[in-house]
């Protein structure tokens, strides 16, 4: 039996790890900038092992973590390769000075000042090219860098430069993830996994989101990421160049919208390889429509980008695509989750709707799809039948072509809106959801398509009628899963 | 062996512990110098060389050497062609620099990758020798970033590292010994050490002159004027040709033939050769070139596998253009055996007309390839040509190859060195996916894959099949392989058109399995088909496309032999062997552990203690002991939960139905044929009960405390003793049910770790908390990255080891 001191040892290495350290870096406004300076700061005053507590306080980032300080890198050092010769006497004073700003909060030196350029790169479009009309060189004053070299103050760049080495870049755009709580770094190394030919940068910026999201889930900080800060570098459009800061609450994936790591784990899939389409050798092909309705969704998912986005969804399965509805390798359907994250809570029947838009997906089957071979005559059919549905006027119309394709498909199979197919669907909730008015049927209408999507998973052809063991909507998704990556 | 002077002031600064950058010239036993001290006392040590073929003479001379106990030391290789260590528990481990490279953040490439955290906690309490290092700056300017991560990674915590070389420009040799706070040993002028015996004798009795032979074209002929090459090969006494590619050596092989010279006097020796020729082929060109050899007209066809590692020498030496480190180390095959009076010889090397660097002809390129242009442009260029290749005049050759460049190439170390942080994140990177592969193909060049040939057009693996090669694997029969680069066997399996297969084998279920071909991962058999290739019993393995031999011909085979490996290889399976209470094999890891950390003289407290103080900054000895001792007490504590899970009512259940026979009490081992399996994990529940013990015995149980990243570790090590992968907090539909005894088990823990009564009587609280799921973001992953990985490495492994010399009741590692 051990005789180990086992009560006081915890005393005896209260400072195991490093003191504890609370770092005040203030802000410039200049959105990029700013977080590159965060990681630079913790790069160098705190180490990127370590796990650490960051707070937007506003006109500041706050950050507390304990910190091994004999491993850190050595500033002067940094400041010497950024400087790209000796320090001198005012160097270290400036450096001194932002050592004493940053861990006390006080004064931050804003000079000496320095012009952009390389091993600080572009550390911020806006700084860079400056606010047309309004002309910029320096952050301070923002004045115009149009055929001038911008500059910032050293200390700034100091920090820039050590937070350079975080940025991830797809196609021309920069980025960088902005966290809020207690992270440890070393766990979001590098969560950029793919890359892309060229989507343009609201797509880039849609990946980057996804991929960042899911790679999250994987560490258990997906709730921790607030925003994504981004720069875009676009050759041949240097005056076009700008940043900005993405807030997640703002898009498909804010906390409160309730996503999981499924869904965003199968959008990103979907979507990665929806834009290594759009774009063929730098030019677009017939899927950019599609890629940017997905995008425009998933930055703002708001119900003007809800329709073109289930426009797209459709699309993509009338070309044979897996899609960020249906997600072929778990069998599970996200239709409700995507309407809700634009329009909210629905008064409506989600259970009414969904059995209604099964019977229909099978009545479609059924009726026109059912005697072609070919599996793009079979969605080309379903494509046809999708858009008269989409294309009707008014509820009336809609409810018309909806039950004549009901009763067509009833011809070739009697159980279609039975409980045995599970479409059994409730008319007076149905028409409950439709709702009176224009407004209240076009929304009806959204979540239908939806659902329809979601619920035209492809048939077997070998249904035997009369046995109602085997369902008539047995799935078959191996033939669509080859192309879910 | 009584070593020189310089050798005796290496070794006295390696006993010291420091880590050392050796420059010093071929033939002046830089290995020994290294490696002579274990004569005196135990080390392990592992040896990393960047390609497979310098290893075995490693292997032969250290094996030559008695250790301190009397005992022939007893070095194993082990690399992607021949796997004799287990985990690197052995004293002495020869291996490649990719290897190391992976297993340092514990994604080892021909090791099980479940084990990978004990791979690396091996590499840490190993003195790491890096061999030819200069020939990282070949292979990819990441390779050497890579290599001086690794090297900084551990000069950090003060890990003894080793790097050696023979051609690094002085320059650069200080800048990297500066940067990375290794102490620099410099032979000859200028350098640390002026006078050295054995270079004295080197300098006097070595009288290799420097020659330069001129390929030209024949006019209006496309091809070169060889007739002064053939004149060469004509003269009496040894004579060594090193090729650049295996294909120029077949076709010269082919040319001397032709020419009348008998095939009894040509050896061939190569990468591309089946195993076991090659290892004839080694041993026939060691008693026709190797020390004390008889003289002899004898001519040797080779390339890289001979021009370092390889013990041999000729008078008459020829090289085609290279990069000059090359050029050195083949130079070094010339007049090797200076040490008994004046040995003469000559150096040739190939020019071809229209080498340049910018507009070279195709000639040169072919002749120069597979190396850069331009290196080799500068190695020709600053020749000594007519002069004798003295130490001195080596060095001002590597100077003035690197010429101007010296600055660049000072400005590439620095670069690098900047660049270590990317390497840490690649390996990072490589962790979060598990994939070695990601770091891998960094070093692409110098990884291989090994090659078979099957007779056909097709390589068959169904009905209509020559052999049938699945049952072959099945039976453990292996194909003798020759070895080819990553890349030549990319461009051969797209030549192949889908006609090839592949032996993998599947690490998770320790079984070959053979198919047609997909992808090709590192550690694959390729078999290709005759159509495309085959075995010349003195050429060894060549492609249709390059060669016009006759297929009727006597030396030819178009299929390999297969047959099963004389060693099957070592499966690291626990095995159930053993029937045992529960705490019978809790309490032996326990003290298994625990000894490995609390003994003095062990490797682990040793590693341990210089880790901690670099963490740490402690200065104190006495803290720093008292540190240690904590965190060998929380490797106790978690070996005592490692096997918590077993505790659980299914398990204990399903143990039973396996063998009734099992002791009264929680059982923790059996008897088992392995054919039935419990089939309920047994390690989650050791994370979370680990935090909770040791957070109660500490009395900080209700607080965040400094220690909780430490106490963390250790727990992660412990629930991750069978796979690195282990996320306790992403176990679905597993829950932990503790049995009745299961309080009673937990309380001997509590009680052996010196657990106040107060702490015992809570053993309850530490089960339930168990039952819990951890939260994922309170795991840490234990990358690289991170400071207190190499605590885990280090605790995961020790509580490997004692899992593992529990089962077999042996012990696996040597300590001290």
């Amino acid at each position: 039996m051990s005789n180990f001191d086992w009560e006081n040892v915890g005393q005896k290495f209260s400072d195991f790890g490093g003191e504890e350290k609370t770092l005040h870096i203030p802000k410039t406004g200049l959105p990029f900038f700013d977080v590159l300076r965060l990681y630079g700061a913790i790069d160098l005053f705190i180490g990127i092992q370590q796990e650490v507590s960051i707070k937007d306080a506003g006109n500041e980032w706050k950050v507390e973590a304990r910190a091994r300080e004999h491993r850190l890198k050595d500033i002067q050092v940094a400041a010497e390769i950024l400087k790209k010769k000796t320090l001198s006497k005012n160097d270290y004073e400036w450096i001194e000075s932002l050592k004493v700003a940053l861990l006390e909060g006080q004064d931050y030196p804003l000079t000496p000042s320095r012009n952009v350029s390389y091993p600080l790169d572009n550390p911020d479009s806006a700084l860079k090219d400056g606010i047309r009309d309004d002309a910029s060189t320096e952050y301070k004053g923002l004045e115009s860098g149009f055929g001038k070299k911008s500059k910032v103050a050293f200390p700034d760049a100091l920090l820039a430069f050590a937070g350079q080495e975080r940025t991830e870049s797809i196609a021309g755009v920069y980025f960088l993830p902005v966290f809020e709580g207690k992270v440890d770094f070393s766990k979001v190394i590098s969560p950029l996994r793919a890359w892309v030919g060229i989507p343009n940068v609201i797509c880039a910026q849609a990946l980057t989101l996804l991929a960042l999201k899911s790679s999250l889930f994987a560490e258990g900080y997906a709730e921790k990421l607030s925003a994504v800060a981004y720069n875009t570098n676009l050759d041949g459009r240097k005056f076009y160049n700008y940043s900005g800061v993405i807030r997640i609450e703002s898009t498909a994936l804010a906390e409160n919208r309730k996503v999981d790591a499924e869904f965003v784990g199968n959008f990103y899939r979907t979507f990665r390889g929806l834009v290594g389409r759009a774009w063929s050798k730098g030019k677009a092909t017939k899927e950019v429509e599609d890629a940017l309705a997905h995008a425009y969704w998933i930055m703002q998912p708001s119900k003007k980008h809800l329709i073109p986005f289930i426009t797209s969804i459709e699309r993509q399965k009338r070309f044979g695509r897996v899609n960020v509805i249906y997600d072929t390798k778990r069998r599970k359907g996200y239709a409700k989750e995507v309407f809700e994250m634009s329009y909210g809570k629905w008064s409506g029947d989600h259970d009414a709707v969904r059995k209604f838009a099964r019977a229909v997906a099978s009545a479609i089957y059924q009726a026109r799809m059912i005697d072609k071979t070919a599996r793009d005559d079979q969605n080309k059919v379903w494509y046809d039948e999708v858009v008269m549905l989409r294309s009707a006027p008014t509820a009336k119309a809609f409810i018309e072509r909806a039950m004549i394709l009901i009763e067509q498909g009833k011809r070739e199979n009697q159980f279609i809106g039975s409980v045995g197919n599970k479409e059994d669907f409730d008319p007076s909730a149905l028409f409950a959801s439709i709702g009176d008015s224009r407004t209240e049927f076009e929304t009806f209408r959204d979540l239908f398509r939806m659902y329809l999507v979601q619920e035209s998973t492809p048939k077997s052809k070998a249904v035997l009628p009369d046995d109602l063991n085997n369902n008539v909507n047995l799935d078959v998704d191996k033939n669509n899963e080859e192309e879910n990556e | 062996m009584k070593p020189t002077h310089y050798q005796t002031l290496i070794q006295e600064k390696i006993r010291q512990g420091k880590s050392v950058l050796v420059v010093a010239p071929t033939g002046l036993g830089k290995t020994f110098a290294v490696t002579g001290d274990l004569t005196e006392g135990f080390c392990k040590t592992i040896y990393a060389v960047p390609l497979r073929a310098l290893g075995n003479d490693i292997k032969r001379s250290v094996g030559e050497m008695t250790g301190a106990d009397g005992n022939k030391l007893n070095p194993v290789i082990h690399h992607g062609g021949v796997q004799d260590s287990t985990l690197f528990n052995e004293d002495f481990v020869v291996t490649t620099y990719d290897q190391v490279v992976c297993g340092v953040p514990g994604l080892p490439l021909s090791l099980p990758l479940k084990s990978g955290h004990a791979v690396a906690g091996a590499l840490l309490m190993s003195r790491l020798i890096f061999d030819e290092a200069h020939l990282a700056w070949g292979i990819s300017k990441e390779a050497l970033s890579i290599l001086l991560a690794i090297a900084k990674f551990r000069l950090n915590f003060g890990l003894q590292t080793i790097l050696m070389t023979a051609t690094l420009p002085d320059s650069v040799s200080s800048l990297l010994a500066t940067e990375l706070g290794m102490e620099r040993v410099l032979v000859g002028k200028g350098g640390e050490i002026t006078e050295d015996e054995a270079l004295t004798e080197r300098n006097k009795n070595r009288q290799v002159k420097t020659q330069i032979l001129e390929l030209k074209k024949i006019s209006k002929e496309k091809s070169l004027d060889l007739s002064s090459l053939e004149e060469l090969f004509k003269e009496s006494g040894k004579k060594i040709y090193f090729a650049n590619t295996v294909k120029r050596l077949q076709q010269t092989y082919d040319r001397l033939i032709k020419k009348g010279i008998p095939s009894e006097r040509i050896l061939v020796l190569h990468n591309r050769m089946p195993h076991d020729w090659r290892k004839k082929a080694e041993k026939k060109v060691n008693e026709c070139f190797g020390k004390d050899s008889k003289d002899g007209d004898w001519i040797l066809l080779t390339n890289q596998v001979s021009e370092a590692g390889l013990d041999i020498s000729a008078p008459l030496v020829i090289s085609d253009p290279a990069p000059v480190d090359t050029l050195v180390q083949r130079a070094g095959r010339c007049a090797r055996w200076f040490w008994d009076g004046i040995e003469e010889g000559r150096f040739i090397v190939i020019k071809v007309t229209g080498l340049s660097e910018n507009n070279a002809s195709d000639e040169a390129k072919e002749y120069a390839a597979p190396y850069q242009l331009k290196f080799v442009v500068s190695a020709i260029k600053s020749l000594p040509a007519g002069e004798i290749l003295s130490w001195e005049v080596e060095r001002k050759w590597v100077t003035d190859s690197w010429g101007g460049n010296e600055k660049d190439a000072s400005e590439a170390v620095k670069k690098s060195i900047n660049a270590t942080t990317f390497a840490l994140n690649l390996f990072d990177r490589a962790a979060q996916i598990n994939k070695p592969g990601e770091i891998a193909r960094t070093f692409r060049e110098i990884l291989s894959i090994e090659v078979a040939v099957e007779e056909g057009s097709e390589v068959r693996i169904d009905d209509l099949a020559n052999r049938d090669l699945q049952k072959k694997v099945s039976n453990g029969e292996f194909p003798d392989t020759s070895s080819i680069s990553l890349a030549k066997a990319y461009s051969l399996i797209n030549e192949a058109e889908g006609r090839s297969a592949l032996i993998r084998h599947d690490k998770e279920e320790n079984q070959y399995l053979i198919r047609k071909i997909g992808d090709i991962q590192l550690g694959d058999i390729l078999i290709l088909p005759s159509s495309l290739a085959y075995l010349h019993k003195n050429k060894g393995l060549c492609f249709v496309k390059d060669s016009s031999d006759n297929f009727e011909d006597e030396d030819i085979e178009l299929s390999s032999f297969w047959s099963i490996p004389d060693k099957n290889r070592k499966a690291f399976s626990p095995g159930l062997q053993k029937r045992q209470t529960l705490w019978e094999h809790t309490k032996s890891v326990m003290d298994g552990t625990y000894r490995k950390f609390i003994e003095e003289e062990s490797s682990y407290r040793k590693t341990l203690l210089k880790i901690l103080r670099t963490l740490e900054n402690i200065q104190d000895d006495n803290k720093l002991e008292e540190l240690a001792n904590l965190v060998a007490n929380l490797a106790k504590v978690a070996a005592g939960f490692h096997d918590l899970g077993k505790s659980d009512i299914k398990w204990q259940k399903k143990i039973r139905e396996i063998d009734p026979h099992c002791p009264n009490g929680l059982v923790g081992r059996s008897f088992s044929d392995g054919k039935k399996k419990i089939g309920v994990p047994h390690t989650p529940p050791g994370y979370v009960a680990t935090i909770t013990a040791c957070k109660l015995l500490l009395g900080v149980d209700k607080t965040a405390h400094p220690l909780d990243p430490l106490i963390r570790a250790v727990a992660l090590a412990a629930c991750r003793h069978h796979s690195s992968f282990l996320n306790p907090a992403r176990i679905e539909n597993y829950k932990f049910e503790p049995h009745a005894e299961a309080e009673d088990f937990v309380k001997e823990i509590l009680q052996d770790v010196g657990a106040s009564p107060q702490v015992i009587e809570k053993a309850n609280e530490i089960l339930e908390a168990a039952k819990t799921l951890p939260e994922l973001d309170e795991v840490p992953l234990m990358l690289p990255n991170e400071d207190l990985f190499s605590i885990y490495s280090l605790v995961g492994r020790a509580i490997l080891m004692a899992d593992r010399e529990d089962a077999s009741g042996e012990l696996k590692e040597r300590l001290s």
